[in-house]
């Protein structure tokens, strides 16, 4: 995985948010806030490609009484939404317009 | 957390998402300048009757220097270290800039979140900027719903035709637009219009009536735009008693009743830091000396500024409602303006 470029991690006031920049500010057009562990993993996320397995390690070097279920569970979440907000260029992601024919429904 | 005796407004935005909760309860505690406005000229190619700011290009020059696009990007470098993230580029119109693209172009990189206030004439003229550099929001002034009543209020010639254009580009591309039109005499009628043009493009709109003058070197004939809000007969038994509501604090300064009290700041056209763009200063040169010294300086001002010993002692301090913005301001206290009063009390 990979995060998208022209990202940018801030700590507002004690909160942490990206912040689009250039022609990325069009496709992330909410706030994405995350939490202080989240955003110890942005750093690397932003200068590697990786796995989920990296993120875990890493957190749990951090969190040394999270347990890995419980980091594993987290990142679901967490990468679940960046996909969802097109923050994370996936592999195999179609972009722009595309049209797909269906296989007819057998009578 | 801080020891302010008021509820600051944040407190009172039960709507606010938890994380803007959060930023902006911390900001008011710390005094953190999380929200700017940047005036970036007083230049504009229109000419609104009601605008407080536009100056011709032969006046600018009696009312200081505009900040060069070296200055900007210097000032906005310094404002995010100190936390500024929500960033509104205003003018005049802003795009009038002579060094604009460059201006956008570095913000646009530095991590804001910014809204463009326009009145979207030029932007056609800048499509690749915007193609290549969008927007977050645009917030765009619309006077009226055609060239006739642009030229009535704006005092131009097809005035609509290029503000919809610059409207329509920026609706293709995508980027979010509020509608924003100041109601006066000479618009009025063309409400029912501007209404239908807001519901056939289903953009958001913000009307108001609001008309003032800010003692900034621009005169406007406040009496000639005015409309009068319709009176509402109360019902049967709610007539006045005499008995007026208590809606201000005398204890409270006048600051202390701004949503951006501690957390947000204007910096205007020729250089100077202010809490509001309605008033006349006080004149803190962001231009001689670093952001993060003006920031201090405006909160110590804000903090210490008192109503007029008029208000104090006056007997409708507690029912009177009014904001600092509504005084001008001489040798760095609150000055009464007499027709204020008069009004006021009748």
């Amino acid at each position: 995985m990979k995060l998208k470029d022209g990202l940018i991690l801030r700590e507002v006031a004690g909160q942490y948010v990206i912040v689009p920049t250039g022609k990325r500010v069009k496709d992330v057009t909410g706030v994405l806030y995350m939490t202080k562990p989240a955003a110890a993993l942005w750093d690397y996320m932003q200068s590697h490609d990786f796995e989920k397995e990296d993120l875990i390690k890493l957190t749990m070097e951090r969190y040394t009484d999270a347990t890995y279920d419980q980091v594993s569970a987290d990142l679901d979440k967490f990468l679940k939404e960046l996909a969802e907000r097109g923050i994370l260029e996936v592999e195999g992601q179609i972009y722009g317009n595309f049209s797909m024919r269906l296989p007819k429904q057998p009578k | 957390m801080s020891s302010h005796e008021f509820e600051p407004a944040c407190r009172r935005m039960e709507w606010l998402d938890p994380f803007y909760k959060a930023v902006w309860e911390k900001a008011f505690a710390e005094a953190i300048p999380i929200s700017g406005t940047f005036e970036l000229t007083s230049r504009c190619n229109f000419n609104c009757r009601m605008c407080y700011v536009h100056l011709p290009e032969s006046e600018i020059g009696r009312h200081g220097r505009e900040l060069t696009a070296k200055e900007w990007i210097r000032i906005a470098t310094e404002a995010k270290d100190a936390g500024t993230t929500w960033l509104c580029i205003t003018g005049g119109e802003p795009l009038m800039h002579p060094e604009f693209e460059t201006i956008w172009r570095e913000l646009n990189q530095m991590g804001f979140f910014i809204t463009l206030q326009t009145n979207a004439s030029l932007v056609p003229r800048f499509e690749k900027l915007f193609q290549e550099c969008p927007p977050r929001a645009c917030k765009i002034t619309l006077y009226g719903s055609s060239d006739q009543v642009y030229a009535d209020v704006c005092q131009i010639e097809k005035g609509f035709a290029r503000a919809n254009a610059g409207i329509q580009m920026l609706r293709q591309m995508k980027i979010p637009i509020e509608l924003v039109s100041t109601v006066i005499r000479q618009n009025l009628d063309d409400v029912e219009n501007i209404i239908r043009y807001v519901g056939k493009n289903k953009l958001q709109w913000i009307p108001n009536i609001n008309v003032r003058t800010a003692g900034r070197g621009v005169e406007v004939d406040m009496k000639n735009l005015r409309i009068r809000p319709p009176k509402i007969d109360k019902p049967a038994g709610q007539e006045t008693t005499g008995q007026k509501k208590r809606i201000m604090d005398p204890d409270r300064k006048p600051c202390t009743y701004c949503k951006d009290f501690r957390l947000g700041y204007w910096i205007v056209w020729n250089g100077y830091m202010r809490f509001c763009s309605f008033m006349n200063g006080p004149d803190i040169p962001v231009r001689d000396k670093p952001f993060q010294e003006c920031w201090q300086e405006l909160v110590k001002f804000q903090e210490s500024l008192q109503w007029p010993e008029e208000c104090r002692i006056c007997e409708q301090k507690e029912s009177c409602a009014r904001c600092a913005a509504l005084f001008d301001i001489e040798n760095g206290n609150l000055k009464m303006k007499d027709e204020f009063c008069k009004k006021r009390k009748g």
